[in-house]
């Protein structure tokens, strides 16, 4: 093929431009590849954080609505929280069942008593029942307006203080948690928590079996296949044998032992079980409850909050569906969905950022890259006018001076392309490590500007007080359960803010690069050639004849 | 019936006087053409329209009986017509043999070594190896000339077309350039044409036409 052999020579002929072309097509060509590498590398990253991260969600009991209603209703906001609408397992179970959903889970949290054995008690309280007066603010619940008082123990239903007015809530010494899969065991997931003793149960596990924490094992000598009595709090009559499979130790535990003004405060006197079992014995205790009294003279033992489920989402663009499926399916108006979807997409901010970044500099390269080479080649093909005449008229046909010309650029942008991926590709993994850097220590810096004007003490990635011990019974305690996984993963990143940053990216050149790359290419290639292909279509050949002397 | 045969061609340049009106030439192989006119009659315009460079409207050109006008004309024109310029319209930054063998290339004939046939072909207008490989830049006048015509004749054109061929030349290279053209003519039996002023050129013709005059005169 002449035209090719021409073009080569005439690509030799001419090195200046044809050099001024290359280094314009390798700087299009290493920015694209940088910029292309790190899209389809966070591409990746993303995909690969959204299989190994899950959107979680669970349901909240908005008191405030509830206060907000009572109040506009004009009826007693302390009555009003008294019939605080509850979730039941098979609400749950119901609401598993939804489209948007992966899997569920559920925990329910119960204090209880327990005949045969002490709890671990360092607060100098009387071991006994606590009881609380009145409406429970559980945001100060470890206030002033808690009492601990010995329980009475005349049997039957039991209310020390149903000479007062107002509800009368009771709490065992020992804080029970049922767990409806071992997904949901967060602390055993992260291993802040781990069996040294014997094993968890399995999950499906329905019976009265527990594992209990190894200072509460310590301290009443038991072993795996030991027996506890739980006693309902409303009826000592009614007992519960659980048979202990596992002790665990907590790492989590000990700490600043004075905030635990009851013993159930004390995650010591934590004793895990299934969700199944202890709900059993809630339903029952409920049931005795109903029976009490009612209104604002109701007995109340356990939880009121005492079911937390844990939704795990199939897509992070299905929260809002999967609210509106939840109220299709009877949700009660005062629980609202919570999610950790501003924890998940806070994790992929720089990633995202990096990524838009990358596609609008990618977009910027090509639009200059492609106006200089059109620049360079409609000065070239003016030069070339007097050859192009020439050519046609020895005899050389429209299309094959155009495919000369065509050809000399698809060399040079060719070889200079090969050169600047090469460059390209080695460049993309230090370029995208250093620019996610950067988005992540801006992302850093203003995380601990924001921990300071909370007056956190800690520094970004610092631990926080940990929820777990802190907050009472009634509090929301969904970080744990719906924050998990994340947590888990962000300590080992040694992060904890909720949000687990992507800070490393390992950009590579795959398949689809290559292919983008050579689009790019082809793309350059017709762009800028499409302006000698217009002229040479367009060209008199006469006018070589005339035009020159 | 010649070659080339011109029918009561008329043209002019986009709704302009017209240049050339009611031509009738004819043309056979193995004679040598001069067409004379003064400046400005329009002989490199008849040139570019029996080259096919330029497309007429009135009257027709028949190249071997047929129309040129409905003839692939790319290849009329790199096979069947070797067209030397007035100005020569060589590439200047190739050499003299890439010059022809560019126009070998465009002919597309099957030529073995195109290289050895060059070289040949530019040995007989009288330019050695070593002229051969030099740029057309660095090349006389008359050398040019020469390359032109060593291009035109290539490919082994039936028609050898001429613009002034001896224009620039002195007397004594425009005989020689002439004596090769009467070769060609007698040895080769091409049909040579030699758009020109000059009476020298004229005179060492087989036949002149004279386009003021549309006529025969020898
Ligand atoms: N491309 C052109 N456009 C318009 N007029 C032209 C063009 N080329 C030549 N002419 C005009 O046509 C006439 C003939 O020109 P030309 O054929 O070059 O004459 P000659 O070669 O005999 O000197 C002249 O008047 C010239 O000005
Ligand atoms: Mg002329």
């Amino acid at each position: 093929m002449y035209v090719v052999k021409n073009a080569w020579k005439s690509i030799v002929r001419s090195k200046g431009r044809n050099i001024l072309i290359g280094i314009v097509v390798v700087l299009i060509a290493v920015s694209s590849c940088v910029a292309l590498a790190i899209r389809s590398s966070a591409d990746k990253v993303v995909e690969n954080f959204k299989e190994t991260n899950d959107i979680t969600a669970t349901v909240r009991l908005d008191r405030m609505a509830m206060m907000r209603d009572a109040q506009t209703r004009g009826a007693d906001i302390r009555e009003a929280l008294v019939d605080i609408p509850t979730l039941t397992i098979e609400e749950i179970k119901k609401y598993g069942t939804s489209k948007y959903l992966k899997d569920y889970y559920y925990t329910i949290e119960a204090t209880l008593d327990a005949k045969d054995i002490e709890p671990v008690d360092i607060s100098g309280w009387i071991s006994g029942p606590a009881i609380i007066r009145g409406f429970n603010n559980p945001d100060r619940n470890q206030g002033g307006n808690q009492e601990g008082t010995q329980g009475g123990n005349q049997g039957g239903i039991r209310n020390p203080f149903r000479d007062f007015q107002g509800p009368v809530i009771m709490f065992g010494n020992f804080r029970v948690r049922g767990y409806s899969s071992t997904s949901a065991m967060t602390e055993f997931v992260n291993g802040t928590c781990k069996i040294t003793e014997g094993s968890m149960f399995e999950d499906g596990e329905t019976g009265n079996v527990c594992v209990i924490t190894d200072e509460l094992a310590k301290l009443n000598d038991l072993t795996v296949g030991s027996k506890i009595t739980f006693t309902n709090l409303l009826d000592e009559t009614k007992t519960y044998e659980f048979t202990v499979v596992g002790i665990y130790t907590d790492t989590s535990s000990g700490g600043d032992s004075r905030m635990f003004q009851n013993p159930f405060s004390d995650s010591a006197n934590t004793i895990i079980t299934n969700a199944d079992a202890l709900y059993n014995i809630v339903r029952e205790a409920q049931e005795l409850s109903e029976s009490s009294g009612s209104g604002g003279n109701r007995a109340f033992t356990n939880l009121i909050n005492q079911v937390t489920p844990t939704f795990i989402l199939k897509d992070p663009d299905s929260v809002d569906a999967f609210r509106e499926d939840l109220e299709k399916m009877g949700l009660n108006q005062y629980f609202t969905l919570e999610t950790n979807l501003d924890a998940f997409k806070e994790s992929l901010r720089p990633i995202n950022n990096l990524t838009s970044f990358a596609t609008t500099f990618l977009l910027l390269v090509l639009a200059i890259g492609s106006v200089i080479l059109i620049v360079i080649n409609f000065i070239n093909i003016r030069e070339r006018k007097y050859e192009i005449g020439v050519l046609r008229a020895i005899g050389m046909k429209k299309h094959k001076v155009a495919l000369q010309f065509v050809s000399e650029l698809f060399i040079v942008t060719f070889i200079a392309f090969i050169v600047g991926s090469a460059i390209g590709s080695a460049a993309s993994v230090p370029t995208a490590n250093f620019m996610l850097k950067n988005q992540f220590n801006a992302r850093q810096e203003q995380q601990q500007r924001i921990n300071r004007n909370f007056g956190r003490f800690g520094e970004f990635g610092d631990n926080r007080p940990d929820v777990r011990s802190g907050s009472g019974i009634f509090g929301p305690r969904f970080e744990r359960p719906a924050f998990g996984r994340f947590q888990g993963i962000n300590e080992f990143f040694g992060l904890r803010s909720g949000a687990n940053y992507i800070t490393q990216i390992n950009a590579v050149i795959n398949a689809e690069v290559i292919a983008q790359m050579a689009l790019i290419g082809i793309l350059l290639v017709l762009f800028s050639s499409s302006v000698a292909i217009i002229f040479i279509l367009r060209f008199e050949p006469l006018k070589i004849l005339s035009n020159r002397s | 019936m010649g070659i080339l045969t011109i029918e009561h061609l008329s043209y002019s340049y986009d709704g302009r006087k017209k240049v050339l009106d009611d031509i009738n030439l004819e043309f056979e192989k193995g004679k040598t053409y001069a067409i004379i006119g003064k400046s400005g009659a329009g002989k490199t315009t008849l040139l570019s329209l029996i080259s096919g460079l330029a497309s007429y409207k009135e009257g027709r050109i028949l190249y071997d009986g047929k129309d040129i006008s409905k003839i692939d004309k790319e290849k009329y024109r790199s096979r069947n017509i070797g067209v030397i310029f007035q100005n020569f319209n060589l590439l200047p930054h190739l050499t003299a043999l890439e010059n022809v063998i560019l126009s070998l290339d465009v002919s597309e004939l099957k030529i073995k070594d195109k290289k050895k046939h060059a070289l040949e072909i530019l040995g007989k207008v009288g330019l050695d190896e070593e002229k051969a490989k030099r740029r057309i830049l660095k090349l006389s006048g008359g050398e040019q000339q020469r390359v032109a015509i060593a291009r035109a004749l290539s490919y082994d054109p039936d028609i050898i077309l001429a613009d002034e061929p001896t224009g620039n030349l002195d007397r004594e290279t425009a005989q020689q350039v002439m004596e090769i053209f009467k070769t060609l003519a007698r040895d080769y039996n091409k049909c040579v044409i030699i758009v020109t002023h000059s009476p020298m050129v004229s005179q060492s013709v087989d036949v002149v036409y004279s386009l003021q005059k549309d006529e025969k005169i020898q």
